[in-house]
């Protein structure tokens, strides 16, 4: 998969291990790595819109919608949020990636 | 076992991401940018390895966590298509600058400054000068940074500028003071010199703390010509405030409106231009963009 800007802060080893045990099919597989992607997504440009001043949104997702590998992103966050963005982010990241673990382990 | 459970899992996923979309709604600006098919992460993704592989990029990018910049220019498609009446100036200022000046923020030597000021001059009939009445500016090039709006006169609010709200106002006034003494003096002539108002680095002049009551006078609403050398388009603006500070990396700044018509508001917001004073003695040049 081509890189979204924040790609770097994110570790999901194991739901890729999950995933790969799983014996269900391929397309299958590709549909829930697909709603996880979006997940992610969602959960961290919602938590970056919640730290970052509204007047600066507009720039922010331009940038996003524009350009959405580009570092200089990244770069935006650190001058507009804080120098701590990347940590935040790892960390929101992480639990985001709890939840999501949870929702795959959960019993029918 | 993960292969039992995930068929049910995709429905307490996409009950997850119907959540956080929802949370991410509550943002008014999100709500624009939903609307677009492809803000998603997929549909990113895709773009984004569109605009990789076109730039030869993808490799180095997948290999380095996170540099610290990197800046593409946006693929033909994204290029604002100048009128056809325009096309020549445009054209003829591109070809003919992009031959002779440096990519990068530089002064230019008075031989690059005078070709310069010859080609400008020839195609858009307006005298500039890289040296006007002995003065001149630390850089002709250099990067210009988008700006917020500046407060024209004293109670002046954001919601009374016509254009670009979301860029902001900011706070204070711009280093000349407002462009107006008072709401009742403000004319047509204050509103165009906010809306095409400049920022050059004033204040990093050798002369700026022997001089500076001289200077400001001089520099204050000063007449500019700028024009961004990557497509041809030119703007003609006026001195409103000085900076940006060098830590920036930027030398310049512009208005939300002249950023917009230079195609530097997207982005980064910033980009590598040219900047010159306007020779006109009799004030008949008039602000604003001059080939779009």
């Amino acid at each position: 998969m081509a890189i979204l800007f924040y790609d770097h802060l994110i570790t999901k080893t194991e739901i890729d291990n999950f995933l790969i045990l799983s014996e269900e099919a391929e397309n299958q597989k590709g549909k829930v790595t697909q709603l996880i992607d979006d997940i992610i997504f969602q959960g961290i440009l919602s938590f970056i819109l919640e730290h970052l001043e509204d007047r600066h949104h507009h720039t922010f997702l331009t940038q996003v919608h524009e350009r959405p590998y580009d570092p200089e992103i990244i770069s935006y966050l650190r001058d507009h949020v804080g120098p701590n963005i990347e940590d935040d982010l790892r960390s929101e990241a992480d639990k985001l990636i709890k939840m999501i673990l949870k929702d795959l382990q959960s019993e029918v | 076992m993960a292969s039992s459970n995930l068929a049910s899992s995709v429905q307490r996923l996409e009950k997850r991401s119907a959540i956080l979309r929802r949370r991410l709604l509550k943002h008014q600006t999100a709500k624009k940018f939903f609307t677009k098919s492809v803000f998603i992460a997929h549909g990113l993704r895709q773009k984004s390895s569109h605009l990789l592989a076109g730039a030869g990029l993808i490799g180095a990018l997948i290999t380095m966590p996170a540099p610290k910049s990197l800046a593409l220019a946006p693929p033909p498609s994204q290029v604002s298509q100048p009128a056809e009446n325009a096309l020549t100036v445009r054209q003829k200022l591109r070809s003919s600058l992009q031959d002779l000046l440096p990519h990068q923020p530089a002064k230019l030597v008075p031989d690059l400054a005078s070709q310069v000021e010859q080609i400008i001059s020839e195609n858009t009939h307006i005298s500039v000068k890289a040296v006007l009445e002995d003065q001149t500016l630390n850089h002709h090039l250099g990067y210009m940074g988008f700006e917020q709006h500046l407060s024209r006169f004293p109670g002046d609010s954001l919601a009374q500028h016509d254009e670009i709200q979301e860029a902001g106002l900011a706070p204070g006034r711009g280093a000349f003071g407002y462009f107006a003494k008072d709401r009742s003096l403000f004319t047509t002539k204050e509103y165009l010199r906010e809306k095409y108002y400049c920022v050059v680095q004033t204040l990093y002049l050798e002369n700026w703390n022997q001089d500076h009551r001289f200077l400001k006078d001089w520099y204050a609403f000063r007449k500019m010509m700028v024009i961004n050398p990557v497509n041809g388009l030119a703007v003609i603006c006026d001195i409103g405030d000085a900076g940006p500070a060098d830590w920036t990396g930027k030398q310049f700044g512009g208005s939300p409106e002249i950023m917009q018509a230079l195609d530097l508001n997207k982005g980064p917001r910033k980009g590598l231009i040219l900047m010159l004073f306007v020779d006109d003695p009799n004030n008949q040049i008039p602000l604003g963009p001059i080939n779009n």
